[in-house]
């Protein structure tokens, strides 16, 4: 059955005059930062598929040796201006860990906040103003804007709650600076923070009604079974705490990140891949979380998902909107509990102990597992730094998911297949910026 | 109720001529008339949209590039059509430039009573320069340009 099917395809693929072609994407358009995708076609045969991040390297691994572990979370938040907040909680977590340094419960629900606010804006950049034209048949969100107004309109108000959140609790909207090791430099009082409630509740119905229209949208049907990885924690839909898990029944803390998976590198790429020592490509980001985590959604998100009969486990890449969708809704959810029940934390921040140690700290971008690691001499200062985010990860799967759908839509004419290639590295908001930060250093 | 004037500056301070908006807008700040409205964008232009929709006139100050202009010339752009001879410098492709979210505030029925462009053809861009110096030459009188017109407003 499969043979003959493969047959068909190779025939339409003559016929389309795919036989030998190249797909060339110079500039990647709607993902952030600068990439570019080639895929070489012979006699019916995928050869070769190169997602190029040719985005320069940008050596923040090597910046930060020598700083005071204080610096790490704000000189890290600079690698991302759609993210910093993932950098800066990955960040933090490692150097807490490595000092043995145990906030209260009152500043992570905080600092959850803030990570609230993170997902709510990237989610919402991502979904409104670059995703959904690929499944409404326009170029880019100003073309869809003529067309459907309503829809960009609400989903830059979503955007603008999410960017409120992290105005008020980081100072600043982009690379915010009220974070800190140990806590945060100043509380926010609660009639602030209350004051955003309105705006909030507003910003989840919109994410509601959101989720009833994508549901009925056309998607390609697609089915992978991805390896996935995601941090699962008994209490909370994963964010910035728990455990490193799959799919697969791996277990692991973040300190053994490094016994599990590898970084290699590719000679047309300024970011390293990733894989699993034991095993190969993962996926990491809202599909994984949710495969792994769906039980730990808000009851208001999983009778959103329910309303649509999204499925318990999804596997199609194409679907990860609508569960990017499900996710700002729980974001915004979660963002208005954790407001309501602020009763204000005295003092802002606990002091650490300095030694000599090393740290680990994994947290959820809004793409996935951000890893930061840190060697810390006994005065504070860092003397190793590492950091692998997201995109990195992805990037190999995202070559292969490539290939695997160029193989299985040759039939199409190049413009198109080139379409849903691109809608395809989409399906996974790579942050291009983000992937590029690395440096290898030969010491002679 | 809608607002009257606001004078927005675009740019970084640390990326060359990208300073130009904010340079301008701190020099512009002790000489404007009472009651104008200044703002700072240094990355989301998409914020913009809230601050069209709050004023009836907008001014924004950005470094440009335009087809045909060498660095330091000065333009002044206030319709929509001769947005099109203009490219913005931008950064990212996961963030609209100046000319994509004018475009979007167009389709999207928010664009001001009047917008107003005032820019000037950058040359360098890079982070950490400073002003090239045919801007720096002329940005003088690009400031009392701004000045002259905003006191034919109030």
């Amino acid at each position: 059955m499969k043979k003959k099917q493969n047959d068909k395809i190779k025939k339409l693929a003559v016929k389309a005059g795919l036989k030998t072609q190249t797909i060339k994407v110079d500039y990647l358009a709607r993902v952030e930062g600068e990439g570019a995708l080639y895929i070489e076609i012979k006699n019916n045969q995928v050869k070769d598929v190169k997602l190029k991040i040719f985005e320069p390297p940008r050596f923040f691994e090597a910046l930060l040796r020598g700083r005071s572990f204080f610096e790490a979370p704000d000189i890290t938040s600079r690698i991302c201006g759609i993210c910093p907040i993932a950098y800066q909680m990955s960040a933090l977590y490692a150097i807490e860990d490595a000092l043995n340094l145990n906030v209260s419960e009152p500043i992570h629900a905080l600092r959850r906040l803030l990570y609230c606010g993170e997902w709510i804006e990237s989610h919402s950049l991502h979904v409104y103003m670059l995703h959904v034209p690929d499944f409404l048949g326009f170029d880019d969100a100003i073309s869809m804007s003529a067309r459907y107004p309503e829809i960009i309109k609400e989903g830059l108000f979503i955007k603008k709650c999410g960017n409120a959140i992290i105005r008020l609790l980081g100072g600043r909207e982009i690379h915010p600076i009220n974070i800190k090791v140990g806590g945060f430099y100043k509380i926010p009082e609660k009639a602030k923070l209350l004051s955003l409630k309105e705006e909030l509740l507003l910003a989840r119905e919109k994410a509601y009604r959101a989720i009833e229209w994508l549901g009925k949208l056309d998607y390609p049907d697609v089915t992978i079974n991805y390896d996935t990885i995601a941090l699962s924690h008994p209490n909370e839909y994963p964010m910035a705490r728990g455990q490193l898990t799959s799919n697969f029944g791996l277990t692991i803390s973040a300190k053994e990140y490094s016994q599990h998976f590898t970084e290699f590198q590719v000679p047309y790429s300024n970011a390293l891949h990733s894989k699993l020592m034991q095993r190969d490509n993962y996926l990491v980001g809202p599909l994984a979380r949710y495969n792994l985590n769906r039980n730990k959604l808000s009851k208001l998100t999983l009778e959103a998902a329910a309303a649509i009969n999204f499925e318990i486990s999804c596997h199609n890449p194409f679907r990860s909107i609508i569960v990017r969708s499900l996710e700002i809704l729980y974001a915004l959810d979660e963002a208005i509990r954790i407001l309501e029940n602020f009763q204000g934390i005295e003092p802002p921040c606990i002091e650490p102990n300095v030694k000599a140690s090393m740290g680990y700290g994994i947290t959820e971008a809004p793409r996935g597992i951000l890893y930061h690691r840190y060697k810390i001499d006994e005065a504070g200062i860092l003397l190793e730094a590492q950091i692998i985010p997201p995109t990195s990860q992805n990037q190999y799967t995202i070559e292969k998911d490539l290939k695997n759908l160029v193989s299985e839509n040759l039939h199409l004419d190049k413009n198109s297949l080139t379409k849903r290639c691109e809608q395809m590295i989409r399906n996974y908001d790579p942050c291009i910026s983000c992937s590029a930060h690395f440096l290898k250093v030969h010491f002679l | 109720m809608k607002h009257k004037i606001a004078v927005v500056g675009i740019g970084h301070p640390d990326r060359g001529d990208d300073a130009l908006g904010f340079l301008t807008l701190e020099k512009l700040k002790p000489h404007l008339p009472e009651g104008i409205a200044t703002f700072s964008l240094l990355g989301d232009m998409v914020s913009i949209l809230d601050i069209f929709e709050k004023f009836n006139t907008v001014i924004l100050i950005d470094a440009i590039l335009a087809k045909e202009g060498k660095p330091g010339d000065i333009f002044r752009f206030s319709e929509n059509a001769s947005f099109d001879s203009i490219t913005i410098p931008t950064t990212s492709t996961h963030t609209f430039d100046l000319a994509q979210t004018i475009a979007l505030a167009n389709n999207l029925k928010v664009l001001p009573s009047q917008l107003i462009i005032y820019g000037m053809q950058g040359e360098q861009f890079q982070p950490g320069a400073p002003l090239s110096f045919a801007i720096q030459q002329n940005h003088s009188l690009f400031i009392q340009k701004i000045l002259d017109e905003i006191k034919t407003m109030t």
